[in-house]
Formats: C-alpha cells, sequence, structure tokens
C-alpha cells in the first residue's frame, strides 16, 4: 500500500523562528496518525503547511503520490485534503443544512454555473445519518447554526469535512473544549474515518485519547521531529518523556 | 432516539406574504399614483434593483463596494451613446443597446475585478472610491462620450418587443418585472455553491480556501454580477430619464446606496428594497425637512448599525421568529392542558 501523504524535509521560518525543520513523514490510508507536542512546538503550521495556507520555504509534499508543495489551498482541498480547527469555523447566520452542503460542494467540485440550475441535493442525508449516529446527538437541517453548542459545532465540522469526501483529514484538537462524552464521540467518529480508508492526521493535547486512538505518532519540538513511532513506542521515548510528556515519577 | 430530526415542510408565511404584497403594489401602485410620485417611485423601484447587486457582493461576500454607482454611470451612458444623436447613431435597436450595455459593463466589471480583488477589506473599499472618483471626472469632463457638464440627452425610449415603454405605469411594470427577475436570481444565488462559497469567503478566508473555494475567482465574478446588475440599472435609467447627466453618477449617490442597503439589511433582498424606497421617496414625502434629511439618515444609521446591525429587515425577521415561538409555546400549553 502506498502512503496517501508524503512530507520530505519541510523546511519553514517565521523571520527567525523555525517552525518546521527538516519534516519527514509520511500516512497511510486508513492510518489515524497523531502529530502531539508541546504548545509552539510548530504543529497547527504543519497542518497549514499541508493544507496550503502556508507555503513551506522548502521540501517536498505528496498526496497519492502526486506533489501539491506549488498548488494553491483550494485546488488541495478538492483533491482529497480535509482540514477542521481548534475553534469549528462554520457559516454564521446560516442553517445546518448550508453548512454541510459546503461539505459537499467540494466533493462534487461543481461549476459556478452548473450549481446555479442543479436541483437541491440531499443525496448526503443517509451519509450524515451515519456519521449522527455515532456523532451522539440528533439535529434539524433547517435550525440556525447558532442553535449546536460549541461541542456539537466542532463534531459538525469534523462532519462537514467528511461530507467532502478527502482522502486524508487534518483534525486540529478536535476534543479541545468537548465535555468527555462528546470528545470520546468526535474520536469514534475518527475511528469510523479511518475504517473507510480515509486517513486522519490529527493533533491533540488530551494523551488518553492520542493514545487510545492512534496508530502512529510524530512527535515535534521547536519544529523538528523528536520521535516517531507506535503510541508505545513514543510513550517509552526517554526524549518525548522530557520534552513533552513528563517523567512517571513527575506526576 | 431519532437522529436526524427530518426537517419539516415548513410553511414560508414569509414568502407568500411578500409575494402577496409585490403582487399587491403591483397592481394598486399605478392606480393610486401618477405623474411625478410613480416617477419617484420608479426609481426607488431601479435603486432596488442597484441594491441588490450590494447584497450580493456586501451581504454575501463581506466586501464593500462603491464601484457600483460608477458601473451604474457607465451603463447608462452606453445606452445613451447608442440610442441618441449624440455619436450620430440613428435608430439603433434600444433592446440590442440594453444588452450591449449590461454586456459591456460586465466585461468592464470583470477586468476592474480581477484589479481590484487582489486588495482586502478597507484597501478594496478606498480602490472603488477611487474608481467612482475617475469615472465621475471623466463623465463630467470628457464631452466626445459623456457630454461633459451637459451630460447626453435625447435618449430614445426602450422598445421591447414592439412595445413602447413611454409613461410612467409602463415603466413602472417594467421595473417590478425586472425587480422581481434580479430579486429571484439574488435568492437562487444564496442557495448555490457561489452562494456558500461568497457567506464562507465573508466569515473565514482561511477556512473557504480549506473548502476549495477559490477566493480571488469567487469575488471577481461577484464583482461582475454587480456590474452586469448595475449596467442594467444604468440602461434602464438611461431609457427611463431620457437623459443622462454627470451629477447621478457621484460618490454622493453611492453613499446614498450603501445607506439604502444599511437600513434595509445587509443580507436581505426584501429589505434593501424597503431600502431603496425609504431614501428615495421620503426625501419626497418629508419636503419641509429636505435639509435635514441627510441628518436624520445618518442618525438612523448610526442607531441601527450599533442596535440593529441586521438593519429593518434583521427586525422583522426576528419579530416574526419570536411572534411564531410565542405561537408555537402557546399552542404546546394548550395540548398538553388538553391532556387528561
Amino acid at each position: 500500500m502506498k502512503p496517501v501523504l508524503e512530507l520530505e524535509h519541510i523546511n519553514k521560518a517565521f523571520g527567525g523562528v523555525i517552525a518546521a525543520s527538516d519534516v519527514t513523514f509520511s500516512v497511510m490510508p486508513g492510518e489515524i496518525h497523531g502529530l502531539i507536542g508541546p504548545n509552539g512546538a510548530g504543529k497547527t503550521t504543519m497542518m497549514n503547511i499541508i493544507s496550503g495556507i502556508y507555503k513551506a520555504d522548502s521540501g517536498k509534499i505528496f498526496l497519492s503520490g502526486k506533489s501539491i508543495a506549488e498548488m494553491p489551498a483550494h485546488r488541495r482541498s478538492v483533491m482529497g485534503i480535509g482540514r477542521t480547527f481548534q475553534s469549528p469555523r462554520l457559516l454564521k447566520g446560516a442553517n445546518i443544512r448550508d453548512n454541510l452542503l459546503v461539505g459537499t460542494d467540494v466533493a462534487q467540485d461543481m461549476g459556478y454555473a452548473k450549481s446555479f440550475f442543479s436541483r437541491r441535493d440531499r443525496a448526503f442525508e443517509k451519509e450524515l445519518e451515519e456519521y449522527m449516529e455515532i456523532a451522539g446527538f440528533s439535529i434539524d437541517l433547517e435550525d440556525d447554526i447558532s442553535k449546536l453548542t460549541f461541542g456539537q459545532r466542532k463534531i459538525l465540522e469534523i462532519i462537514r469535512s467528511l461530507l467532502a469526501n478527502p482522502k486524508i483529514m487534518l483534525v486540529d484538537e478536535p476534543a479541545a473544549g468537548l465535555n468527555e462524552n462528546e470528545g470520546e464521540n468526535a474520536m469514534a467518529l475518527l475511528r469510523l474515518v479511518a475504517s473507510k480508508g480515509i486517513a486522519v492526521l490529527f493533533i491533540e493535547h488530551a494523551m488518553h485519547l492520542v493514545m487510545n486512538t492512534c496508530h502512529q505518532i510524530e512527535v515535534l519540538n521547536f519544529g523538528k521531529i523528536i520521535a516517531s513511532g507506535t503510541p508505545q513506542e513514543v510513550s517509552n521515548n526517554k526524549e518525548v518523556i522530557a520534552a513533552y510528556l513528563g517523567r512517571a515519577d513527575d506526576d | 432516539m431519532k437522529l436526524i430530526q427530518k426537517p419539516l415542510r415548513r410553511f414560508r408565511v414569509s414568502t407568500l406574504l411578500l409575494f402577496a404584497l409585490v403582487l399587491l403594489c403591483a397592481v394598486l401602485v399605478p392606480q393610486l399614483f401618477s405623474g411625478y410620485t410613480l416617477k419617484v417611485i420608479n426609481l426607488s423601484l431601479l435603486y432596488g434593483i442597484m441594491v441588490l447587486s450590494t447584497v450580493i457582493v456586501l451581504g454575501m461576500g463581506g466586501q464593500m463596494s462603491m464601484a457600483n454607482v460608477a458601473m451604474f454611470g457607465l451603463g447608462a451612458y452606453v445606452t445613451a451613446n447608442l440610442c441618441s444623436s449624440h455619436m450620430g447613431i440613428k435608430n439603433f435597436n434600444t433592446l440590442l443597446a440594453l444588452v450591449i450595455s449590461v454586456v459591456g459593463v460586465g466585461l468592464v466589471s470583470f477586468l476592474l475585478g480581477l484589479l481590484l480583488e487582489r486588495l482586502d477589506g478597507t484597501f478594496f473599499t478606498f480602490a472603488t472610491i477611487g474608481v467612482v472618483q475617475v469615472c465621475a471626472a471623466f463623465f463630467s469632463q470628457y464631452r466626445p462620450l459623456f457630454g461633459g457638464p451637459d451630460g447626453i440627452s435625447g435618449v430614445a425610449k426602450l422598445e421591447l418587443f414592439g412595445f413602447k415603454v413611454e409613461d410612467y405605469k409602463s415603466w413602472f411594470y417594467v421595473l417590478v418585472f425586472f425587480l422581481l427577475v434580479v430579486g429571484a436570481f439574488t435568492a437562487r444565488l444564496k442557495k448555490t455553491k457561489f452562494g456558500r462559497s461568497l457567506f464562507c469567503i465573508r466569515d473565514n478566508k482561511t477556512a473557504a480556501v480549506t473548502l476549495g473555494v477559490n477566493v480571488f475567482m469567487t469575488r471577481v465574478y461577484a464583482f461582475t454580477i454587480q456590474g452586469i446588475i448595475c449596467g442594467l440599472c444604468g440602461a434602464l435609467y438611461a431609457f427611463m430619464n431620457g437623459y443622462v447627466g454627470s451629477t447621478m453618477f457621484t460618490f454622493t449617490k453611492a453613499t446614498d446606496m450603501m445607506m439604502m442597503t444599511m437600513i434595509g439589511g445587509l443580507n436581505s433582498i426584501a429589505g434593501s428594497v424597503f431600502g431603496s424606497f425609504v431614501v428615495t421617496v421620503l426625501p419626497e414625502t418629508l419636503r419641509s425637512l429636505q435639509s435635514y434629511l441627510r441628518l436624520i439618515f445618518g442618525v438612523i444609521v448610526v442607531l441601527l448599525m450599533i442596535f440593529m446591525p441586521t438593519g429593518l429587515a434583521g427586525l422583522a425577521s426576528s419579530t416574526a421568529e419570536k411572534a411564531g415561538r410565542r405561537l408555537r409555546k402557546a399552542k404546546e400549553k394548550k395540548s398538553e392542558a388538553r391532556q387528561p
């Protein structure tokens, strides 16, 4: 099996601050890949580089074997890179249906003119039902998005990204600000994503969620990968313990 | 637990009411009003169409463009040049002139959009103000194309499929027709990928690009649509007025347009038409307060922006929503009381 995402020697600096230094790793289809590290380690910057919001100073990025380093962000999204944010970025003053349709718009990749004359899309509702079963709350598609709680909006953002039919999803702190139950639901959703063969690269600070969910983990510190491997390997790595996880007797 | 509460086919009372109101107005207004009053009402309808273009660019796309007045002027002058003796052209087909004006201004807007949409926020707005000023200077000074300070007079009457649109009553119907067409187009746009892309850009540009939205080109298209609508209004104005003068296309007019949008509601189709009606018709009915009108409108806009940023349409819809909620609660209480 070929990796869905490959990063080769990615470098990025903001003035004198190094956000990524010679970062190289790959993500396989259906794999849940964690990106952890202390605050300011360059995790979100890495996601921004992959999704095309930032341009890497040097290095290569491949999506399903195709070089995307020079591709604009909106094309990368259509190519199959989904993205969610620490704070959900949904359409304000719009209903839940319109918010979800933004995701299906990416999947359909239809021109504006064609979309003007096409009929209302309801095909996604079946797929949505499957996701809502795991999300653990009910919605009325005609409700305004503001009627959802913060946690529900975060989960809905993941679902919106899923409806875009991605090859890989970049999920930034899915459990941050969520209660325990919602956090578990968000993780269950990511497991479902992976079971469909979609790769997941996610940032998370709640270590129990990372360790229980990820197949592979990359640990970043000052823009550099200091360790990579399975949760077991990473949690036993001395450098990771010193830089991020802390020593056992610290507890 | 039901996972997705299937959307109820909500009875869209507001849409039906609006449609009934438009129909009622279309029947009653020409019977009740005539002469100058009807002319002012027609002008407010024309501005209403123009303000709809602001709903697309500002309300949906979040970009404040003042260039609508410049495009309005260009449309008017293209029509005036083709359908008057100013350029020595005789008996030019008026419907063709209308189409040429719309397409021509659309093309100019597209090219201008390619240039201006590289700018963001305030810088974009300032650049569009510059466009208005440059165009206003050309309109008032360049005689060969725009007639200079004298403008262009003697524009032929619009002929639509053998029917000459001459009197105010006929113009009223023509303008209601175009208002409905542009209104329906704008409403449809909101529910398409283009509308959603514009909303994405307005709410968060970074999120928009990660959702496959080409921010630059989407904005250029929105700017072009604004130009097309304003070009249409310009052409209609030239035919309706018979004369095109530069004083109609100044920065002051652009601020009037913005006021119409703000009073009605940035994102409301019905609201913007209402806003244009208030700003155009009110000064005529309150002639005694003429010197204070700008002051009054200014205060209204400031108060609206502080207390009601969604404009009067926002107030109407939130009031309707509250009333609906009360009605639902009352029904629920009633049904609870009936249960033994």
